[in-house]
């Protein structure tokens, strides 16, 4: 009896929250029970706090790699300490130059680091050569951006060579073969050769590869970056099933910020070698403590544009220009409006996007709120109270500043 | 004479099992250098960079060598190897470690063409370094290598026909003895077409072959499949007939063992030819082998590549055994080939002007020869004492300032319009069609020293077979065969 009204309520706090706009799209995606439900997204929601295994899967320690000698020594990596932990879609971004490939490198032993310990589901593979070396890169699968497939070999084969190398049976090679291509839908693709298929068709092979000797960790290298904004969307999501479904670690080091924003749980910025800042991805991209994640993050909203149509800048005189950040509930909320209401204010909304931010909704505008001195000051204390995320800006400043990529 | 196709059949099969088997083996080779060229490289599978560098000196070494130096440098080898260092078999010996090296930088250019991503991707699968050459670096390059032998195997072609200096027959070596030192145009240009054939057929097989492992849009959907039919349909009947018609071949190379005689096509050879059936009947079975220079008859001979040879006179073979501290003797006179002056643009040899130019054939022993001719007819003095091996260094009065011009034996028919008078060997101008009884200024008189012989070792003088043969040569047959065939411009040396 008590269980069962336990139960009731949850229910029906549950479908509240499904009610919410922002949920029901989540919550639409898997139409099981409804207890299933909220363990499950109960799983997702908290898998960066509570891992069943607290130990990293993936344990960057003190990496450091340069390249040359003497006075052109070029510092690639120094000092990178990083930790995955199981389940996690862990981004690392950065601008082009910045280390990414080399970091991948040191990752999958193409490059061995000069310094610093690479442990992968325990085992260190900058400090392992040959045999050894060979069974603890089997449980890395990489992902390439430019697929690197062997344009020699059918689809089938493409998927099964990892096997072949791993010396598997041809009979479980076979098995483990159909079931990939079935699970990356690609069973009519079995016999066609990789100059046959298109940019998506092509990196789900890659992926069916990368996965078919079960390896804990996927490592992917801009994998999206050879794809068009469509295809891009669509292997991404397929990367998300494949840590959901698989429960495969995923390191997807990127230059694009989309890419982060859509499936990344934590995020690092790597910047002229170093980790600048790491954290999860809402905590980084929203709250960017560093110069270098500033600027990677950068203008989205080319608020330095903004004072070209504004005019000059003694047209504005009772005016403050703010940049609202809002996270979760409070960027679906009527802030704006209540905001009009309660003070004697004018708002002009200058640029707005709301959008997601890996499973959260995030909101970012620009606004301009014209009036008196002091009003402007509670405005902007309201807006705080409410769980907005305030900066004062002067569009002109930031348009001679070149604010942006 | 034999018809043409009689004289292009045996050459052709020839150049078939020379140039196929030298491209299998010599692909085999180059495979393997060629892959140990690209993985032994910095930072490759199988790092090691002295192993590269020696393997890359060896290969820049053996690619800079000329073939017919290489061919004639690696005689010992070729004989240890296949137990002869003449014929058609001890041809491919030479073409083989010639083109490895060859072969080899065109498969390393292959693979290095491998994109170096998939050979990443094959490592970060934990790839041993033979798994990622047998799994990646090979099928990948498949299409650039199947090019690659398509070139390797058309250079082939045409380095065998450098193989007639060593006896190993061929379409090349046809075309230089019959069509251009032989004078017979028909013979040239129709190997030249058997050649082209040949060579267009080598590469539609290799272009279409290399299409269909490219894997690319074009090729694949439909037409692949139809290919993979076709090429199921051809390629065994065409692999059977090629390995049964190299299978015939050689048997019949190694089967019986004849007398083996080095000889000159013209007129050696044709004499030999001639007395054919008459060793036949007496049960010596000959094997003619026919060779294009004159040093080679020789050192076959010492290696006991030849039991004999006919193709030089006796100041030539004292000369070659003083070079060579060898033991040459001649065993009997056959023939008389008189060296003639022959008239360029100069009708008669009173006329030629002061300082007019003169060839004279470039050997040593025949230069002599030519300079004791002309002092014959008063055109020069040489110092008293000197004969045989008499040089332009000799000359002591020369009244007209003739310039002597040394030229190759072969080519002094075709420099006539440019001299006034060429000294040219009989052989040679019989086979430009020149008449010497009509157009021969000067003929050596019959008493010269230069007499051919039939030429053995030591050891092989009293051989019964190598007897029978110089009683054949000195046989009323081929006093009668001489005298009808060559109308005096070859006379007989024997009574």
């Amino acid at each position: 009896m008590v269980l069962s009204s336990l139960l009731a309520g949850l229910a029906l706090a549950f479908r509240a929250w499904d009610s919410h706009p922002f949920f029901a799209c989540r919550m639409s995606r898997q139409p099981c029970s409804l207890l299933y439900n909220l363990q499950a997204s109960d799983a997702l929601l908290y898998s960066n706090l509570i891992s069943e295994d607290l130990m990293p899967i993936v344990s960057l320690e003190n990496v450091s790699k340069s390249y040359g000698q003497g006075r052109s020594t070029h510092h690639a990596l120094s000092e990178i300490n990083l930790s995955v932990e199981k389940g996690v879609i862990q981004g690392i971004i950065g601008f082009s130059g910045a280390g990414k490939s080399t970091l991948l490198r040191c990752i999958s032993r193409l490059e061995r680091p000069d310094s610093g310990r690479v442990v992968i589901e325990g085992s260190d593979l900058a400090h392992l050569s040959g045999h050894e070396l060979r069974i603890a890169r089997r449980k890395i699968g990489v992902v390439f951006q430019q697929f690197h497939l062997l344009r020699s070999r059918t689809v089938a084969a493409n998927i099964a060579l990892p096997l072949e190398i791993d010396g598997q049976e041809q009979v479980l090679v076979d098995a483990r073969v159909k079931e990939l291509l079935q699970w990356f839908g690609l069973e009519d693709k079995a016999a066609a050769y990789p100059s046959q298929l298109s940019g998506g068709q092509r990196q789900r092979v890659a992926l069916a590869r990368a996965l078919a000797a079960r390896p804990a960790v996927l490592l992917s290298d801009e994998p999206t970056s050879a794809l068009d904004t469509e295809t891009t969307a669509s292997v991404l999501e397929l990367l998300r099933k494949v840590r959901d479904e698989l429960n495969v670690t995923v390191l997807l080091i990127t230059h694009e910020l989309d890419a982060v924003r859509s499936i990344c749980d934590r995020v690092a910025v790597l910047d002229r070698g170093q980790i600048v800042e790491e954290g999860p991805v809402e905590e980084v991209l929203l709250q960017p403590k560093s110069e270098a994640s500033r600027r990677l993050l950068g203008d989205t909203m080319q608020i330095g544009r903004v004072a070209e149509y504004l005019g000059g800048k003694s047209d504005h005189a009772h005016s403050v220009f703010l940049e609202l950040q809002l996270l979760g509930a409070s960027a679906t909320e009527p802030l704006l409006s209540d905001l009009a209401r309660v003070l004697d204010v004018k708002i002009t909304i200058l640029r707005a996007e709301i959008g997601k931010l890996n499973r959260s909704a995030y909101g970012f505008l620009l606004v301009e709120v014209t009036g008196e001195r002091g009003v402007q000051e509670q405005a902007k204390r309201m807006l705080i109270e409410r769980g907005a995320v305030v900066t004062v800006i002067d569009p002109w400043s930031v348009a001679v500043q070149g604010r942006g990529l | 004479m034999k018809t043409l196709l009689q004289l292009l059949w045996e050459p052709t099969l020839q150049t078939i099992w020379m140039v196929g088997v030298s491209a299998l083996l010599s692909g085999v080779g180059g495979l393997v250098l060629g892959v140990l060229l690209v993985t032994t490289s910095r930072d490759q599978v199988l790092s090691a960079p002295w192993l590269y560098r020696t393997l890359n000196t060896i290969t820049n070494i053996g690619r800079s060598v000329p073939f017919i130096i290489l061919m004639v440098a690696i005689i010992p080898l070729t004989r240890w190897l296949v137990g002869t260092a003449i014929g058609t078999t001890a041809a491919m010996v030479p073409l083989v470690i010639g083109a490895i090296p060859y072969v080899g930088r065109l498969v390393e250019g292959a693979l290095r063409e491998v994109d170096s991503g998939v050979i990443e991707a094959v490592l970060t699968m934990g790839a041993t370094p033979w798994q990622t050459i047998r799994k990646a670096y090979l099928p990948e390059a498949v299409p650039a290598l199947i090019r690659a032998m398509t070139v390797v195997t058309i250079t082939l072609v045409s380095y065998s026909a450098m193989a007639g200096a060593i006896g190993g027959g061929g379409l090349g070596d046809l075309a230089i003895r019959y069509g251009y030192q032989g004078f017979r145009p028909d013979v040239m240009i129709s190997t030249v077409v058997v050649l082209v054939v040949f060579i267009q057929v080598i590469q539609f097989l290799g272009d279409a072959l290399a299409r269909h492992y490219q894997r690319t849009e074009q090729t694949l959907p439909e037409v692949g499949r139809l290919q993979k039919t076709l090429w199921k349909w051809l390629a065994v009947p065409l692999l059977a007939g090629i390995a049964v018609l190299f299978f015939f071949h050689h048997r019949g190379e190694t089967r019986t063992k004849p007398l083996r005689v080095g000889v000159n096509p013209i007129p050696h050879g044709e004499i030999l030819e001639s007395v054919l059936p008459l060793l036949k009947k007496q049960g010596v079975e000959v094997q003619v082998v026919y060779f294009s220079d004159y040093v080679q008859p020789n050192l076959a001979l010492v290696s006991g590549d030849l039991d004999a040879n006919y193709f030089q006179h006796v100041p030539f073979m004292e000369n070659f055994n003083r070079a060579h501290g060898s033991t040459v003797i001649s065993v009997g006179k056959v023939h008389i080939e008189p060296l003639g002056i022959y008239a360029g643009t100069a009708k008669s040899i009173r006329t030629i002007p002061d300082g007019a130019v003169v060839a004279i054939p470039n050997d040593p022993a025949n230069s002599g020869r030519a300079l004791l001719l002309l002092q014959g007819v008063g055109l020069i003095r040489l110092r008293t004492g000197t004969a045989v091996g008499a040089t332009e260094q000799d000359i002591q009065e020369n009244p007209k300032h003739l310039r002597i011009r040394e030229l190759e034996a072969a080519q002094l028919p075709r420099s006539l319009p440019d001299v006034a008078i060429a000294v040219i060997n009989m052989n040679y101008a019989l086979a430009a069609k020149l008449d010497p009884r009509k157009d021969a200024l000067e003929l050596e008189s019959s008493d010269s020293p230069y007499a051919n012989v039939l030429s053995t070792m030591p050891a092989k003088a009293n051989d019964a077979r190598v007897i029978a043969l110089l009683r054949a040569l000195q046989s009323p047959e081929a006093k009668e065969f001489i005298l009808a065939k060559y109308k005096g411009a070859v006379l007989p040396a024997f009574p």
